[in-house]
């Protein structure tokens, strides 16, 4: 093991950190292959915080998307004395890997739904747990769904809405990253956000 | 049109018209949907959405929000049907580490709880090792533990899936528990006490729990069948549970190389309550203080419903930095009820550094239910006010009679006197007249008068004695000893006497000098109370300036001839003289004498109480002549007007018989103080203080008179009275076997006196600590009875200990810090320490000349040393005046009083070393023949005298 190892979190993960260090550095220099071995890692590192947060996590307190992806940044390369770099690469490897990991938990659902017997829940762990509300409260497999089905209809939409949700990179960067103007990052954010809502809002009307 | 068609037909609708006003959008939706509603309607609801800024993605935190929410129940969804031998029921919950299920078990028929941890175990070491924690785990047996009965591993795919099989509990969480059932304060305390109770008993058998959170523990409610009643009660506060203990460290610490989701998600979700250095993330530093932190996290979440920091929404390494760095606000500042000792109990528990917090869980418990009992926290660096005031709450039946006598007092007299005065005021015609005047000081008079009766049960003393003893009782067997050597350094006394100084007194006096500044009257008689209060207690320095503004309050508003002038004077007269200034004292009282008589008559009750002070001080200077006069006119003006058994008349016998000693009348003064003590026991009882008093005093005579058989069967008579009265271990009890001892080392039975010397000093240790000023000097005497055995280098031990703690509690000039000097001085001159023996000598008898006067008798004492001390050195020319000055001294205190014997013994010596052997011959003779009639021939110190007598007329004769 390198580096060290007493910072606050930072223990020894199942990614090997000189991989991922490796392998952040490559995608900065453009490499596409970089990205996609990134994947599971990003994945693995995000799904771990991100189920975490929410047993800390009040409904009336903000998780933003790119503390999110900042921590699992500085999980990856195990170096939180290091600047972030902020890179707009591995923003968009995160995303996907949420966006990814979206699909999966809806997938686990759906398969739920189907049949599997809805276990009833006494309190136990009611410590912090509280159901997220108002606005939040986004059924995953109908997120998943409506996706989907974006991007189908228009890949760039859905991408920017990746980037953009998951992500957490303003329009500009997404625009960096996507290589169009930030003209058309604009429109078509507005149009897929739209789109979306009007999709997941259904039967509200 | 397929859906395509509409998607990108809806796209360009909506690109146009997001801009536009709403009322123009339906023009152009009307031209351009034409007849197609399905894709009008898509357009209208994406407009709308986009006009609202909201929708389901507009949600603050975005899609990591939504990720975490829904990954909460991402752990395995399928419940198993049968897991080792166990049937599972159902999932009662989950958490980071893994799901609960409730289970039966077939042999023994039992439900229980059965914990399924998320991350199999895939090495055979790591195996091994969960099964050796387990078994540490199932040795923790206590009521407030769930019990584990069994761990085990399912194997699934290539891993072992860790369960554990544990006691099932129909219980609340702690926090939902305390929340429904609207706990007091109180009841959360003795709850949490309980909690620590159960973590103490892990860490014994050192297990640590390390995730302690609220949601970690079930509280159940007891049952409880008392045997002796057959009864069965409901514990009202009920038997929490905690759950998991250990299993993050099985599951945890020792795998983490394999458990990297689960610690990061539990890292975050118990974040709060992981102390700094558990979230340094060192786990090779952490113990069971980390514990002792969540504990205290625990405390403060379940008493203010809040958590010390708020961590919501932070990232893991600031949350960290927050717990590290961030100063909580303190529980009292967050709910006002809790300051004080919960504020400081909880905030010692969750200090930052591991070594300034408690250092077990069983010391917060203990903390813990000290608060709940009201006696002294030991969180505190325990401050003179705090103890007092927990002293106080705890003792509140004492404290009527004791530290809240003060309180009312000043209270009740303001209160009173405001009563009088506004009565005055609305009287305004008859204000200021005099007969209104006198009425309200008649008032005035019967209310002081009584709050003064209060007073004179406020014993300083025996405050300071149950202060120190609820310390001790309040402390942990096993530390009780360690509690008490730490308080030996405290005198209680002084500390419950500085406590009432500052808390009660000074306050008082600013209240009355603010309160009644117009009306002086009021003002001065309230002075005067709070002078004499003070003075009860021994607080003479703080008495002094009530004391003298009362004179001169009265005489601005009454005149100087005015009975309330010559009052306040006797008072002021009295403070002086128990401060040792018997010159300005006799003044006072001259001064109140004069008035009294000038207004009332000679030999009035006034002059003459005011005459038996200006007496005491004539005494107190060594006007012995003087003072016999003045008590000789004071005890029979007494048994005119007040007849010979009223208490001030038995009062005056003693003191004129006690001046009559002085002054070597002894036989008068042994009738009267017979008479005092016969009409003592008649008007009080054999039972009561004032017989005590006077008993001592003539046994002190006896003494004096060398009568030592009666003074012996006194001595005794009391001790046996006050053993019954009072007990074995009360101070006066104590005062009297120290009078036994002395009687029975004067008349050599020196074994008997060691044995009695020894049960006093350790009495006194028990009740003062060992730091006390009484118990020095009893140190002093056990080393005295030691010397007089020959055990000098013993004696010497104690000598030392006794001087060296005098000088720090009393000051080097103080009567009692020279006595150790001087009898340090002797035994070092013995000892052949001549320098230090010298000048402590001179130490001692120059500070006795300057406090006490030529005359006392422990200036004689000091005299007699110094003579002593010369002549062993060989200085004989200089030994020779002090010897004499001794014998002098000694020889108008009686024939036989016992400094006589020795300055006879010692002049004698001087005599022999000088050559001079008849001279020394004669005073040798003199001296056997008063130490034959006083001790009798077999007391050792007669034979030794009878065999130097010998040995100087051999000394004559060859």
């Amino acid at each position: 093991m390198t580096g060290s190892d007493d910072h606050a979190g930072d223990r020894a993960g199942a990614s090997p950190e000189g991989d991922a260090t490796l392998l952040l550095s490559r995608l900065e220099r453009g490499e596409e292959d970089a990205a996609e071995q990134l994947l599971p890692l990003v994945y693995q590192q995000l799904r771990a915080i991100a189920g975490s947060y929410f047993r800390g996590q009040r409904s009336d307190h903000t998780l933003q998307p790119t503390a999110l992806v900042h921590e699992a940044y500085l999980k990856l390369i195990r170096a939180s004395d290091q600047q972030w770099s902020d890179s707009s690469h591995f923003c968009a490897v995160a995303a996907t890997a949420m966006r990814q990991i979206l699909h999966d938990h809806a997938d686990a659902k759906r398969a739920l739904k189907r049949g599997g017997p809805d276990a009833r829940k006494a309190d136990l762990e009611v410590d912090h747990l509280t159901t997220p509300s108002g606005e939040r409260s986004v059924d995953v497999v109908d997120l998943d769904d409506a996706l989907g089905r974006l991007s189908e209809l228009d890949p760039r939409q859905a991408r920017i809405i990746e980037l953009w949700f998951f992500g957490g990179l303003p329009v500009e960067r997404v625009a960096e990253v996507l290589d169009v103007s930030s003209r058309t990052v604009e429109r078509d954010w507005r149009r897929a956000k739209a789109w979306l809502n009007a999709e997941l809002a259904g039967g509200d009307e | 049109m397929t859906s395509r068609d509409v998607f990108a037909l809806a796209m360009e609708l909506f690109d146009e018209l997001c801009d536009v006003p709403p009322a123009k959008q339906q023009a152009v939706l009307d031209a351009r949907c034409g007849d197609d509603p399905e894709l009008r309607a898509q357009v209208e609801r994406m407009l709308k959405q986009d006009a609202s800024g909201g929708g389901a993605l507009g949600g603050e935190g975005g899609g990591a929000a939504v990720l975490a929410s829904s990954l909460a129940d991402d752990l395995g969804t399928e419940i198993p049907e049968q897991v080792g031998r166990y049937r599972v029921v159902r999932e009662i919950g989950r958490g980071g580490m893994g799901v609960v299920y409730e289970a039966e078990q077939e042999n023994p028929k039992r439900r229980v709880a059965l914990k399924v941890m998320r991350q199999g175990i895939s090495t055979r070491q790591l195996l091994r090792r969960f099964q050796h924690e387990a078994h540490v785990l199932g040795q923790l047996d206590h009521r407030g533990i769930a019990q584990i009965y069994e761990a085990d591993t399912e194997a699934l795919g290539n891993t072992a899936l860790p369960y554990f099989v544990m006691e099932y509990i129909e219980g609340e969480p702690l926090d939902v528990h305390v929340r429904e059932r609207g706990f007091s304060h109180r009841e959360t305390l003795e709850l949490m006490a309980r909690v620590c109770d159960a973590v103490h008993h892990a860490h014994q058998k050192g297990v640590m729990h390390r995730d302690l959170k609220p949601s970690n523990v079930l509280v159940k409610e007891e049952t409880t069948t008392t045997a002796t009643h057959g009864s069965t009660l409901i514990d009202s506060i009920g038997q929490p549970k905690i759950l998991d203990f250990g299993i993050a460290r099985v599951t945890d610490a020792d795998m983490q190389v394999t458990t990297l989701q689960t610690d990061v998600g539990q890292i975050v979700g118990t974040v709060a309550y992981m102390s700094p250095e558990q979230l340094a993330g060192d786990s090779r530093v952490l113990d069971t203080r980390c514990d002792v932190y969540a504990l205290g996290v625990m405390l403060y979440r379940m008493l203010s419903g809040r958590l010390p920091h708020d961590l919501a929404g932070k990232p893991i390494a600031e949350a960290a930095r927050v717990v590290q760095q961030d100063e909580p606000a303190r529980i009292g500042s967050v709910v006002p009820p809790l300051r004080g000792d919960v504020e400081t109990i909880v905030g010692k528990a969750m200090e930052k550094q591991a070594d300034r917090r408690y250092d077990s869980a069983a010391q917060l418990s203990d903390d813990i239910r000290r608060y709940l009992r009201q006696e002294p926290v030991l969180a505190h660096p325990p401050s003179r006010a705090y103890l007092l005031r927990r002293f106080a709450q705890r003792n509140k039946g004492l404290v009527v009679g004791v530290a809240a006598a003060f309180v009312l007092l000043v209270l009740g007299v303001i209160g009173t006197s405001i009563g009088l005065v506004s009565a005055l005021q609305a009287n305004s015609s008859l204000a200021r007249t005099n007969a209104a005047l006198e009425q309200a000081n008649e008032d005035l008079d019967s209310v002081s008068d009584f709050q003064a009766a209060q007073l004179s049960s406020i014993d300083a003393l025996e405050m300071g004695i149950l202060m120190r003893q609820s310390l001790l009782d309040a402390a942990p067997d096993a530390e009780r000893d360690d509690l008490s050597a730490r308080l030996q350094v405290i005198n209680f006394t002084d500390q419950a006497l500085e406590a009432l100084e500052v808390n009660i007194f000074e306050r008082a006096l600013e209240a009355v000098d603010q309160q009644f500044a117009e009306q002086p009257l009021v003002r001065a008689k309230l002075l005067q109370t709070l002078a004499e209060t003070l003075r009860t207690l021994g607080i003479n320095d703080l008495a002094r300036g009530p004391a003298s503004d009362a004179i001169e309050a009265y005489a601005q508003e009454l005149g100087e001839m005015s009975r309330e002038v010559a009052g306040a004077r006797q008072e002021y007269g009295t403070l002086l003289l128990v401060s040792n200034l018997y010159e300005d004292a006799g003044r006072e009282f001259q001064a109140a004498a004069d008035i009294f008589r000038e207004l009332d008559g000679v030999d009035s009750t006034g002059e003459l109480a005011a005459l038996n002070g200006v007496a005491a001080s004539y005494r107190n200077r060594g006007q012995f002549a003087d003072a016999i006069t003045l008590h000789r006119r004071v005890l029979d003006g007494r048994r005119r007007i007040l007849g010979p058994d009223h208490e001030f008349t038995i009062s005056s016998t003693r003191n004129l018989a006690i001046a009559l000693e002085d002054a070597t009348e002894l036989e008068e003064a042994g009738s009267l103080f017979r008479e005092a003590y016969t009409r003592a026991r008649e008007a009080f009882g054999d039972e009561d203080e004032r017989t005590f008093d006077i008993g001592a005093a003539l046994a002190s005579h006896l003494l004096t008179i060398a009568q030592y058989d009666e003074a012996l069967e006194l001595i005794e008579r009391t001790l046996t009275s006050q053993r019954r009265m009072l007990g074995d271990s009360h101070p006066e009890t104590l005062s009297s076997i120290n009078k036994l001892a002395a009687v029975l080392d004067t008349i050599g039975r020196y074994e008997e006196a060691e044995a009695l010397y020894r049960e006093c000093l350790e009495g006194q240790i028990e009740l003062y600590g060992e730091g006390d000023s009484l118990v020095l000097r009893s140190t002093g005497n056990l080393g005295y009875i030691l010397n007089l055995q020959g055990k000098s280098e013993e004696a010497e031990k104690y000598y030392r200990k006794a001087y060296v703690g005098l000088q720090r509690m009393l000051g080097p000039d103080h009567p009692h810090t020279l006595t150790s000097a001087g009898n340090l001085a002797s035994l070092l001159l013995q000892l052949e320490q001549l320098e230090e023996s010298e000048e402590l000598h001179l130490l001692a008898y120059e500070g006795r000349m300057a406090v006490l006067g030529p005359d006392h008798p422990s200036t004689l004492n000091a005299v007699y040393n110094m003579g002593n001390m010369l002549r062993t050195t060989g200085k004989l020319n200089e030994a020779e005046p002090y010897l004499e000055r001794a014998l002098e001294g000694y020889s108008g205190l009686g024939d036989d009083h016992i400094g006589r014997q020795y300055s006879l013994v010692n002049l004698g010596w001087l005599r022999e070393e000088q050559g001079r052997l008849d001279e020394a011959a004669e005073l040798i003779e003199t001296a056997l023949e008063s130490r034959t009639r006083t001790l009798g021939a077999d007391h050792p110190l007669t034979k030794t005298t009878a065999k130097e007598l010998e040995e100087v007329r051999e000394k004559q004769r060859g």
